[in-house]
Parts: structure tokens; C-alpha cells; sequence
């Protein structure tokens, strides 16, 4: 990331900050849904799309928010990974 | 004796005055009792009178001579022995002769011709009814909810509140009136002819609501006599607006704002008239333009923050859009260098 997007991304109010987060977020979620979908594989992953009219939301609330998306993307990508590696030795033998 | 009350009596001379010229002498002879001569004395006196068949609308000299010769002597027990007021009356007698064979029926039938003339309706009279009276009239009805407006030979009032209008009518002693619609419901003015000023004497009774005023202290005191509730208004020492609430002779520490429009409930727009009329302030008044200052000072600041933040996102995403260019940029030389590698190795 350049110094540039950073200091503007740091410059932003924490309304803009929590969407610019699950933009980046829900991006992550589309692409690997779309892997998945590619790879033949099932996929439940759901990203939620922060709602920024929802303003009295508190931090505490929004780490709960965005750490269960973070922990789904994480579950995926592993599924991923898995069925890479299994594949891969599967084709090696 | 009391030189004014004197001269006051000496000089009244109109038929509709002689009553009061009666009364005044009663007043004078008692306000003397406490002091000097007894209560005994003025039954004496007025006992005496009785007796000559007194006649108090037809023997104005006779009264005027009694002031004369009490204001002459001074008071003292011993002045008016029965012999004195005795000697008086009789030296008036052929005038109280010459009206006695009426005088067991003409009496009442004088009051009453007097007290119709008294209560007499008339229209005002612009030589009688002075500037200073004419404002004090309209401070009245002001004060009690009503607007006051005049033609060549009438005032008329309309009720602030429910707009109805109405005729005043003047009794002849201009102390009194009514609303034509509702004769019943006397008004006391009690604005005095020689123009003399406020005082907490002056009192209108309207609808049950009595208003005092008291112009030296700048002070309104209502009655509301169906609740038994009485408001004060008065200036601090800031000269800004206070009010009191007693009840029962307590006072009340009601909310400020709940008492105001308690007031303006009773007699509406009161509290306005009586600010603009002695130029006091309302803090009230004041916080509210405070608050809305500050209101408006954070508006404007809310205006700020937004017009800054949505610059800052505008900046944002152009560094985003920048970002990703680059990224997708970078993407397709790491591809590059990638297929190259694999078709190095391939050869």
C-alpha cells in the first residue's frame, strides 16, 4: 500500500474508515467465492456490508462485526489451501 | 382639620357631588373619633341630625358650616356639645321646615334619583376623560386581556383570546363601567378625575381576574379568586423578569416556564405588555437566543466537518483508485516475469 492511500485512508471519520474495511472486505469474499466457484468447490461464505448510515454503531461492536467476516475469509481460504495441497499431491502421485 | 379634605368638600358643588359631600363628612367625623372625640359623640351627632329630620341632600350649607366651624375650633371633646350642633341646625331650620313635610319620603326617593345619576350611563367626555386617564383605562383592559380601541363617542374592547368584542360603557362618576353585553359585570376603574397617578389601589375585576398595579416598583400582582392563586411579577435587581406564585399564602416553587404560561393561560399576552411596557427582559428570552446561537454555531460547525470529510474521502478513493491501478499494474508484470520463467524453464 502507498504512503499516499494510507494517510488518506488515516484521514477519514471512522464511519468512512468501517466502510472502506468492508469494501476491502467484501472484495476478499467475492474472490474467493469466485476461486471456489472455479475450483468445484461449495462455498457458504457470506461478507456483510457495513451499513454507514448506522452511525451509534460502538467500536466494540464493530470488532465483533468484522472479526466474524475475518474469521469466515480465513475458513475459506484454508479450505482453499487444503484442496490446493490435496490436488497437488494427488496429481504428483 | 385636614386643609385638602377642606377645600375638597368646600368646593364641591354639583346636585350629583352631595352625596359624596355626606359621605365625606361621615368619613371625617369618624377618622376624628379614634383620636379626640368619642364614639359616643358622632352618635350624638348624628343622632341630633336625625332627630332635625336632616335632610343631607338639601342642607349643603349646613354641612359646609359644621366643616367650618370644626375646622375653626379644632377638635377637642368638648367642641361639639349637643347644644353647639343644636344652635347650628336651628339656625338653618326654615330650610329644613320648608322640606320637612317631604322629608319621610323625599329622602329615599332623593338617594335613589342621586345613585341613578351616579351609576348613569354616559359617553366619554374628551374634557372630562384625560390623556392620563385614557392611558390608565387602556393599561386596564390591556393588562386583562383585551384590546382597547376608540370612536367620537365610545371604547371598545376585544378579547385578545377569543376575539369577541364589546362596547364599554361609562357610569357617570367614571370609576365604574361595563361591557355593554354583560351589565352585571362592573368594572372598577377608580381613575381619579384630577389625573392622579397609580397606585396598588387601582384595581380591574374582569371575569374574576383582579390586577393590581404598582408603577413606583414596576410590580403587577394578579388574583386569580376561583383558584385562590396569586401571581407577583417584578424586576430583580438586573432588572430582569421574576414572578411568585402564592397559594394559601405560600409560595409556590413551581417551574418558571409552567408559571408563565399559567399566566398567559389567565389573561393572555399579560406577560408580554408587561415586559415591553417597563422594558424589562425575559431570561427566558435570553437563554433561548443563546441556545439558538449555539445551535447555530454547531450547525455551522456540523457543516464543516461534513464539507472536510467529504473532501477526505474524495481524496481517499482517487489514492484507492491510484492504489489499485498500480497493484493491477504490478499484477500483470509479476504474470509477465511469471509465464516468462515458466517458458524459460520449458525450453
Amino acid at each position: 500500500m502507498s504512503e499516499e492511500l494510507l494517510i488518506a485512508y488515516n484521514k477519514l471519520d471512522i464511519v468512512e474508515k468501517r466502510n472502506a474495511m468492508s469494501n476491502e472486505l467484501m472484495m476478499i469474499g467475492q474472490m474467493l467465492r469466485t476461486i471456489s466457484h472455479d475450483l468445484n468447490m461449495e462455498s457458504d461464505l457470506k461478507v456483510k456490508n457495513y451499513d454507514s448510515s448506522k452511525e451509534n454503531i460502538t467500536e466494540d461492536d464493530t470488532l465483533t462485526f468484522l472479526y466474524e467476516d475475518v474469521y469466515n475469509i480465513k475458513r475459506e481460504i484454508l479450505q482453499i489451501f487444503n484442496y490446493i495441497s490435496i490436488k497437488k499431491k494427488t496429481n504428483n502421485h | 382639620m385636614n386643609k385638602n379634605i377642606t377645600e375638597e368638600l368646600l368646593n364641591i358643588k354639583s346636585e350629583s357631588s352631595k352625596l359624596n359631600l355626606y359621605i365625606k363628612l361621615q368619613e371625617y367625623i369618624l377618622e376624628k373619633t379614634t383620636l379626640k372625640i368619642g364614639l359616643d359623640k358622632i352618635d350624638e351627632i348624628l343622632s341630633i341630625l336625625e332627630k332635625k329630620s336632616y335632610d343631607k341632600t338639601n342642607n349643603e350649607s349646613l354641612i359646609k358650616e359644621l366643616i367650618l366651624e370644626l375646622d375653626k375650633k379644632g377638635i377637642s371633646k368638648d367642641l361639639l356639645n349637643e347644644q353647639e350642633i343644636a344652635d347650628l341646625i336651628n339656625k338653618h331650620s326654615p330650610q329644613i321646615t320648608s322640606t320637612k313635610e317631604n322629608t319621610k319620603k323625599k329622602p329615599k326617593k332623593d338617594k335613589q334619583q342621586i345613585e341613578e345619576n351616579e351609576l348613569e350611563e354616559v359617553l366619554y367626555d374628551a374634557d372630562k376623560l384625560t390623556k392620563e386617564m385614557e392611558y390608565n383605562l387602556r393599561r386596564i383592559f390591556n393588562y386583562s386581556g383585551y384590546t382597547v380601541t376608540k370612536d367620537d363617542t365610545h371604547f371598545y374592547v376585544q378579547n385578545k383570546l377569543t376575539k369577541k368584542q364589546d362596547k364599554i360603557i361609562f357610569y357617570k362618576d367614571f370609576n365604574h363601567c361595563y361591557f355593554e353585553s354583560n351589565p352585571e359585570n362592573k368594572v372598577f376603574i377608580n381613575i381619579s378625575l384630577d389625573g392622579q397617578k397609580y397606585g396598588t389601589e387601582n384595581i380591574s375585576s374582569i371575569d374574576g381576574k383582579e390586577v393590581y398595579f404598582e408603577e413606583e416598583k414596576k410590580e403587577v400582582i394578579i388574583r386569580d379568586s376561583a383558584n385562590d392563586i396569586t401571581y407577583q411579577l417584578y424586576p430583580n435587581k438586573n432588572n430582569e423578569l421574576s414572578i411568585t406564585k402564592i397559594k394559601d399564602n405560600n409560595v409556590l416553587a413551581d417551574n418558571y416556564s409552567e408559571v408563565k404560561k399559567e399566566i398567559d393561560r389567565l389573561i393572555p399576552g399579560i406577560i408580554a405588555e408587561y415586559i415591553k411596557e417597563y422594558g424589562i427582559k425575559d431570561l427566558e428570552k435570553i437563554n433561548e437566543n443563546i441556545n439558538d446561537k449555539e445551535q447555530t454555531q454547531l450547525d455551522k460547525k456540523e457543516e464543516l466537518i461534513d464539507e472536510l470529510n467529504e473532501r477526505n474521502l474524495k481524496e481517499f478513493n482517487e489514492a484507492l483508485k491510484a492504489q489499485q491501478e498500480k497493484d493491477i499494474r504490478d499484477a500483470s508484470m509479476k504474470i509477465a516475469k511469471s509465464n516468462t520463467l515458466t517458458l524459460d524453464i520449458g525450453d
